[in-house]
């Protein structure tokens, strides 16, 4: 059992459903966001394509992040979910320069979502439900607490939606899958399959469990530490010299 | 006990022992765009924690929903929600103003209301004013609950509320020949697109998720998507080709399609010209009918027996579409033979000067067009034989919204109408779905487009009163005298209360009144229409404003003197986001999906749901009868044409009544759906669906009804619009009233020479997080929005910033004719046309929002609208102006 996820870009609008989601679901305090879409564009005028990946956590089957956690905090599940044990995290953030998909975040501080007007009740209940330290690395989770609650109740991950990750269920061009990738006959396992699902950047060797059907593998999207390009959609890296992906792809 | 107290002891009856449990699901319906999805929210000791769509409902994306619906639970418990009474106490008025609100109660807040009302209302109703729009919670109760209440006094409309890129044209051309509100394709079975401006299918809007969901399904299918736009990051970056054109040239475009199939592909849809629309009916050398000499009824010439015969004969079998015929002595043609001839002056490469779109792609969208609408095909559903014509063009927004407006949409539709796939399967359909045969077990909550005056197409479901007819048949022109926006002069074009040349007009129209009340509701007048300086010039003179929302923004801080604190949208119990007007019936053959907005909680603070504002109001003022009576012929469908005539119209609503809203919902949904079906069903079922027929779906050919492709009304009308309007000072091309849909360019390729300074065109564009301007001030949705390179800031051409030698990050200023300015980032992209700069409208600065303060660029503070900046026909305002853009700061 390994539980996987395809995401079909050719019905994919990029709307970020999946990250506002995402973020609710888990109550993200601000500054940590554990879905993400990359855009950027490549050719030029007229014969322009953009690029819009959705991105999360890949769990990947051999994950670089787990070999240098000092702590054992960053561990891998038997049914291949990779999560962060808050309480043992010490956030050094060696995960965070080892993950070749930058899909971790940082919580560096508690800072209001209305800066000044104090914690809303929202941010109150996330404190309680869905508790995360200052000072610790997070990421998605595949939404692990629905896929065990709903095992629990008899549901089916990826096919009853109590027990499916949230960005799955709230995409509303339905261009989410999840499954079991161990499942020959599972629909992830087909799609993948029979409409050439590719893994972002495979030659990083993590061999991750999130697909994309009609992506590229070497996508001109994925930001990584170790020189490739970098176009990310944060205002710091776009604006950045030489990385606006656009001019360097006349 | 009063009747806010008494609604609230009726929701505790009905939801009081839901409310008692720990964790509960409550089905409602999405506030924060006018597509209004199916939701359902999670609630978890009295707190909403989570929302989705609903999956058992095609209302939406059956069970998915935009990021702006998901974040929308912040706003439920955002610190800056407006939980009482404020007044102002700051007397200045203005842009910018702190109007340093001091609370207040709800007696004094509605006694001072209702007091101005009535001194106002004495003087002269007229000088009462609202505006609303469908705003971040407001859903469809703009246009229900309160402009009703505005009709019922006597008042008028001003400042239009809907933002600058409503569809003037869209919704008269829609109602013309959709009987509906607006278009959408029959994505189910479309196999062909070609869009032009407007992201319907990826941004917000009518049909919202419903659309992203069908139209995802169907490029996975197969169906190609060809996008024409100015820009290509939105929904074009769908599609399988992007076309670069510029702003407001796609008519030239149309008119050279529309010629090249008519005139030499020769592939149309004869039969559907000969039955479904006006080009059969018998024009004069004086460009209007032929008519009958004793009954006027126009004429048709008859191929089967050669005789000419009115329009409503039963004997009339193949109308003729060309030739020429003599009628009453006069030698007339079929009007399509007009318009055929007139077709052929718009040549491909002729279009492609002024679009910029190149002549040999013009000319293979015709013929791709002609090829996949399989033109003479027939589909059977349901065992119910239709017509299939699976292509279509559609435009919306970004294309309808210009100075020429009218001309350019009947353009893009002639094409339609050649190809025959008006309300037929795989083509266009009318959104809100314009008929419906009845819910199976009451036989209510039916309504029909039918052949009215002159067998023209005239709509069913709705009553339409905004400013001068939609639908058919037109109004004629009375004024001045009777409107602020002139449309008693115009016809049905409003030119609103915020041109630079209003005052002008007015006064010399006699000044017939001046405003003493502004009401508003829902949107936010001040930033969403034009600069805001030209919105400031009217509401300063405006003696007392006020306003319901549950949100402070630039307009009520910059000029309202009282603010209600309106419910938000998830304590909000209504049923006009369900009902009539809506154009968030599930389209095509996906079910009727009845839902609710139902609360999932009591309302927060002193907050109160709008029916019972304006309930109490109607009360104080002494409009209750006439109010209740606007209800209730809204929520009975009474006016609506009935396919069963049989079924009994009741009245839901006695004339001195005072039902609270509670009440009302629930009579409401009994009267349509039956006494088991009331609000304590829809509380424990969450909503109703029912299969939708093909009638219904694809209504077209069993209706006996045309529509216009020559507009004769236009040719009969001009002279007396022309004279009243120029006694008041309008000097115009009064050659817009023509019969035949024309070329004229938008007032932006004529007011300046083409090598001006000022040589780049700003558009706005929709962003899918960012519908409302409103939605900026989210956290949820900055955090993520702030992430796409396009939301926040100016986007320009990366080969027109290289020849300005302005870079990426740069802080640019774009500067109009007029010396407006505004400023913000740029981001370069390769995929903005290089002659277009396009901004995303925000640009906020109300202390109220202050998330939203300060984030992107307001693109509406550059346009100036006047007589010959709006389209006189359809009223669209021209929202694309021409700017100079230079560097002010460099980003390093």
């Amino acid at each position: 059992m390994r539980w996987g996820m395809v995401i079909n870009l050719n019905k994919c609008i990029g709307c970020d459903a999946c990250a506002v989601k995402c973020n609710q679901e888990h109550f993200l305090p601000k500054g940590v966001l554990w879905s993400k879409t990359l855009i950027s564009e490549t050719g030029k005028y007229p014969r322009v394509k953009k690029h819009v990946y959705p991105v999360l956590c890949n769990h990947c089957k051999d994950p670089a992040c787990t070999k240098v956690c000092p702590t054992g905090a960053t561990q891998q599940r038997e049914d291949g979910i990779v999560w962060v044990d808050q309480n043992k995290c010490i956030g050094c953030r060696h995960c965070m320069i080892s993950c070749p998909y930058q899909s971790r975040s940082y919580h560096s501080e508690e800072k209001e979502y209305y800066p000044g007007q104090g914690f809303t009740e929202w941010e109150t209940i996330g404190r309680i439900l869905y508790p995360l330290r200052v000072g610790v690395v997070s990421k998605c989770i595949f939404c692990k607490e629905r896929i065990d609650e709903g095992i629990k109740k008899g549901l089916k991950p990826g096919v009853d939606r109590e027990a499916t990750p949230a960005c799955v269920i709230i995409c509303p061009a339905k261009a989410r899958y999840f499954g079991d990738l161990d499942d020959n006959e599972s629909e992830v396992s087909k799609l993948i399959h029979e409409k050439g699902a590719v893994q972002l950047y495979r030659a990083h060797g993590t061999d991750p469990s999130v697909y994309y059907i009609g992506g590229i593998e070497e996508a001109p999207v994925v930001t990584k530490y170790f020189g490739i390009q970098v176009f990310d959609t944060s205002p710091e890296l776009t604006f950045k010299e030489g990385a606006t992906g656009s001019e360097e792809n006349e | 006990m009063n009747i806010v107290e008494k609604d609230r002891e009726r929701y505790r009856e009905i939801f009081g022992e839901r409310d008692k449990q720990k964790d509960y699901w409550v089905y409602s319906i999405c506030s924060l765009c006018y597509g209004e999805c199916a939701i359902r929210v999670r609630v978890v000791d009295g707190r909403p924690v989570a929302v989705e769509g609903v999956p058992e409902s095609d209302r939406g994306a059956q069970g998915g929903l935009c990021g702006k619906g998901v974040a929308a639970l912040l706003d439920f418990y955002d610190p800056n929600r407006i939980l009482y009474p404020v007044k102002r106490t700051n007397p200045r008025k203005g842009i910018h103003e702190d109007p340093k609100w001091q609370r207040i109660s709800w007696e004094e807040a509605l006694d001072t209301i209702a007091e101005k009302l009535v001194a106002a209302m004495k003087k002269d109703p007229r000088t009462v004013c609202s505006s609303y729009t469908p705003g971040p919670t407001g859903g469809m109760r703009g246009n229900v609950t309160w402009r009703r209440f505005f009709q019922a006094l006597g008042g008028s409309r001003a400042l239009g509320g809907p933002g600058i890129m409503c569809g003037g044209a869209a919704h008269h051309v829609g109602a013309l020949q959709y009987a509906a509100w607006d278009i959408i394709p029959d994505y189910r079975f479309c196999n062909y697109v070609l869009r032009c401006g407007g992201a319907e299918s990826w941004a917000s809007g009518r049909n919202s998720r419903a659309s992203v969901r069908q139209a995802a399904a169907a490029r996975e299918r197969g169906m190609k998507l060809k996008v024409m736009d100015p820009q290509g990051f939105t929904v074009a970056s769908l599609g399988r080709e992007w076309i670069p054109i510029l702003p407001a040239t796609d008519i030239a475009v149309f008119l050279a399609i529309g010629n090249l199939i008519v005139n030499e592909i020769g592939i149309y849809d004869k039969e559907y010209i000969r039955h479904k629309t006006n080009g059969v009916y018998l024009i004069g050398p004086d460009r209007l009918y032929v008519r009958e000499k004793q009954t006027g009824k126009p004429l048709f010439f008859d191929e089967a027996d050669g005789n000419v015969k009115t329009y409503d004969d039963p004997t009339l079998t193949q109308p003729a579409i060309e030739g020429k015929y003599i009628a009453n002595g006069v030698e007339c043609r079929p009007a399509f033979a007009l318009v055929k001839d007139h077709l052929k002056q718009y040549k491909p490469d002729w279009a492609s000067e002024i679009s910029t779109v190149p002549a040999d792609t013009i000319r293979r969208l015709a013929r791709e067009l002609v090829d996949e609408a399989r033109i003479g095909s027939v589909i059977e559903i349901d065992g119910v034989k239709v017509p299939y014509r699976p292509a279509c063009v559609v435009g919306y927004k970004g294309m309808q919204t210009h100075q020429n407006s009218f001309h350019a949409y009947t353009a893009m539709h002639l094409i339609n109408v050649l190809l025959g796939n008006q309300d037929v399967c795989g083509g266009i359909l009318g959104s809100g779905v314009p008929r419906s045969l009845g819910y199976p077990e009451t036989g209510r909550f039916q309504f029909s487009p039918y052949g009215g005056v002159e067998g023209m197409l005239t709509v069913g479901p709705w009553p339409i009163s905004t400013g001068g007819s939609m639908s058919w048949p037109p109004s004629k022109v009375t004024g001045p005298g009777n409107s602020w926006s002139f449309n008693d002069v115009l016809g049905h074009a409003t030119l609103d209360v915020y041109t630079e040349d209003w005052e002008e007009l007015w006064s010399n129209a006699g000044s017939p009144f001046k405003p003493e009340v502004f009401g508003t509701y829902g949107g936010n007048v001040v930033m969403n229409i034009v600069r805001p300086e030209s919105a400031e010039k009217f509401l300063r003179k405006v003696p007392f404003a006020f306003a319901l929302q549950p949100f402070h923004n630039e307009t009520t801080e910059g000029f309202c003197d009282i603010v209600l604190p309106e419910s938000h949208y998830l304590e909000t119990l209504d049923v006009c986001s369900a009902f009539g007007v809506t154009y968030n019936y599930p389209t095509g053959l996906d079910k009727w999906s009845m839902h609710l907005r139902m609360p999932v909680t009591e309302p927060r603070g002193e907050a109160r749901h709008a029916q019972d504002v304006m309930n109490d109001l109607a009360d104080r003022v002494g409009i209750r009868r006439k109010y209740n009576a606007a209800l209730d012929d809204f929520y009975t469908f009474r006016k609506a044409r009935q396919p069963n005539p049989n079924v009994e119209i009741p009245r839901i609503i006695e004339p001195e009544e005072e039902v609270s809203n509670i009440e009302m919902v629930d009579r409401i949904l009994k009267y349509h759906f039956g006494e088991k079906r009331g609000l304590e069903r829809f509380r424990d079922n969450g909503f109703l669906t029912w299969n939708k027929k093909p009638e219904e779906a694809y209504w077209r050919w069993f209706i006996n009804a045309r529509i216009p492709i020559y507009f004769e009304n236009h040719e009969e009308d001009r002279e007396e619009i022309k004279k009243r309007a120029e006694k008041i000072g309008f000097h115009l091309n009064w050659d817009y009233f023509t019969g035949l849909t024309s070329y004229f360019p938008s007032v932006i390729f004529t007011e300046l020479p083409a090598d001006s300074e000022y040589d780049l065109f700003v558009i706005s564009q929709r962003d899918s997080l960012m519908t409302y301007r409103f939605t900026a001030h989210n956290p949820h949705i900055d955090k993520v929005a702030s992430r796409n390179p396009y939301t926040y800031n100016i986007n320009m051409n990366v080969g027109t910033g290289r020849e300005k030698g302005i870079r990426d990050g740069d802080t640019i200023c774009l500067e109009n004719h007029w010396g407006d300015k505004v400023t913000g980032t740029v981001k370069l992209s390769q995929l903005v046309h290089p002659k277009v700069v396009a901004i995303c409208g925000l640009g906020s600065w109300a202390k109220g929002a202050p998330i939203s303060r300060g984030k992107g660029v307001n693109p509406n503070a550059l346009i100036r609208q006047d007589q010959h900046h709006f389209c006189i026909i359809s009223s669209s305002v021209e929202p694309t102006v021409r700017v100079k853009a230079y560097k002010i700061k460099e980003t390093r």
